[in-house]
């Protein structure tokens, strides 16, 4: 593993001096960890889709409870966040940056806040409505499936949060990879959902 | 006001956005009598996003190509297999 | 003044091939002597048929109980390992090595009685009514499945001391640190096992079952593999030093 990390690196070097401007933004692990998070992920998508099938009256019924405009506006807020880290990481390496960047994180955090607390009421709703987790079987895959897509944004906020603290510093240019790296986790939260919303929300 | 990645992304975002005002609208019974064509296309859509997301957000566009391969293909073989399954019921 | 911590290089490798010596006699005692894959006991199952499980195979319960067991004091011993290779990132008071010891001595416990809870239910045939073997069979698969947060919680705390370790050649690679994190997660739809009794997340299921032994099994290995590597490098010991 050693030798293909080196011979990575080294194409790396060979590429960016042939000017062709191939990159890999932000540690090699990173993507180690999305591509095993995204894995299971879809593990998880093809088992719902596949117990789907099985009992379809059953999952459409359960998925009328759930509401379309609450999913999209979600959806919404996270690409509005993935833009707004994207605009955040971009401005780092710019020279007049000072307060842009820390303002372009401050607003995704926002963002991942208000999507968080959108799925408090949307979870209390249905608890309060007598739907949990243990309801019937498409509450099982519903509750996990944002469950932990949630326990992925709680996590990504915090990782925002540090980038916030970082782009403050005089010597943020010089973390550059740091920030591509944070930036490359919560895109990746953006990215899930973006699955997780058209199969739990719309398809039936 | 906006450099050129930044305006690059702005737009990017703009797509996305109506993508997803598309999916709403098939989402909610418009566009297609038959609801499996609809939620094929909901599905398909959502996977183009994964794809537009990771190319430009992401910059797996301009990648060295395992990850490109591994990212795309993702969405390559989710769309299928979801599909299959779900049209094949 | 740099300090170096040293390490026993023999002991470093001992301790390191404890980790696939663990995978290989614990996959032998669940699988070929046990029988407990691919006939998973269901929590869905009736005592009846949990009570037979263990009834029809005594020999082969017991003898993979035993090796199970074994497989569980090479866990303790590889777990070492791998704690000893994150002190050497330590600086100071290696509070995260602590705290990896602590987490390796409970996952230890809980398998020797995880392995002891099967063999006494096969030590007395129809001496014992169905329900208690099924209940049995129930914390034997809590015990094996249910705590993935001690082991989530380990790879949390190995990421960590890697994260932590700012030296320039750290004995762990960074994407290492990655992995540990991902591991953590892929882990935990074990914790969900006591929810169902059928399903993909039971205790037989996909997410309930394999996930968790699959991903712990890979982690396992890879890990065996980092710090294997790391001992073929060290310098060969020298006798009179």
């Amino acid at each position: 593993m050693g030798l293909i990390m080196n011979q990575i690196r080294e194409c790396k070097v060979i590429l960016s001096e042939n000017k062709s401007e191939l990159h890999l933004p932000g540690e090699v692990g990173i993507w180690v960890f999305i591509f095993g998070d995204m894995l299971m992920f879809a593990a998880f998508f093809i088992s719902y889709i596949s117990d789907r099938s099985d009992n379809i009256e059953l999952y459409n019924l359960s998925q009328a409870n759930l509401s379309i405009n609450m999913g999209v506006t979600n959806t919404l807020i996270l690409l509005t966040s993935s833009l707004f880290v994207a605009l955040g990481v971009n401005s780092i390496r710019k020279s007049n940056r000072k307060n842009i960047s820390s303002m372009y994180i401050a607003l995704a955090f926002f963002c991942g806040l208000v999507f968080i607390v959108n799925k408090y009421f949307e979870w209390s709703e249905k608890v309060g409505n007598g739907l949990t987790l243990t309801t019937n079987e498409y509450f099982i895959y519903y509750y996990v499936l944002t469950g932990i897509h949630l326990l992925h944004v709680l996590i990504g906020l915090f990782i925002l949060a540090y980038l916030l603290y970082l782009s403050s510093l005089d010597s943020a240019v010089k973390r550059y990879t740091t920030f591509e790296t944070g930036a490359t986790y919560w895109h990746m939260v953006d990215l899930l959902w973006l699955v997780i919303f058209p199969l739990l929300y719309i398809v039936r | 006001m906006f450099n050129s990645s930044e305006f690059r992304y702005i737009s990017v975002w703009l797509f996305l956005l109506v993508l997803t005002l598309v999916t709403l609208w098939f989402g909610t019974g418009h566009g297609a009598e038959d609801i499996k064509y609809s939620s094929t296309v909901a599905l398909l859509i959502g996977l183009a996003k994964v794809g537009v997301v990771g190319s430009v957000f992401m910059h797996v566009g301009n990648a060295p190509l395992p990850i490109k391969i591994i990212l795309y293909g993702w969405c390559l073989i989710l769309s299928v297999v979801l599909c299959s399954i779900y049209l094949l019921k | 003044m740099t300090t170096q911590t040293s390490i026993n290089r023999t002991a470093l490798m001992f301790t390191g091939w404890a980790g696939p010596f663990q995978v290989v006699i614990w996959s032998l005692g669940f699988i070929v002597f046990s029988g407990f894959w691919p006939n998973i006991p269901s929590p869905s199952a009736s005592s009846e048929e949990i009570a037979s499980f263990f009834w029809d195979n005594t020999v082969g319960m017991r003898i993979g109980t035993v090796l199970m067991y074994f497989g569980c004091v090479a866990f303790c011993i590889w777990g070492a390992s791998v704690a000893a290779l994150t002190r050497v990132g330590e600086r100071g008071i290696p509070v995260l090595t602590y705290a990896q010891l602590t987490l390796v001595g409970c996952g230890g416990a809980i398998g020797a009685v995880n392995f002891t809870l099967w063999s006494v239910a096969s030590f007395r045939p129809d001496g014992l009514s169905p329900d208690v073997i099924r209940m049995l069979n129930d914390i034997g698969f809590f015990f094996l499945l249910w705590s993935v947060p001690i082991f989530s919680g380990w790879c949390v705390v190995v990421g960590i001391s890697i994260m932590c370790d700012k030296s320039k050649n750290p004995i762990l690679p960074r994407w290492n640190m990655y992995f540990n994190f991902m591991v953590a997660f892929m882990m935990l739809p074990g914790s969900l096992i006591t929810f169902f009794h059928e399903g993909p997340f039971a205790f037989d299921g996909f997410f309930g079952f394999y996930i968790p032994l699959l991903v712990y099994g890979s982690w396992v290995l890879l890990m065996s593999w980092s710090v294997l590597s790391a001992a073929y490098k060290l310098p060969k010991q020298e006798f009179n030093s």
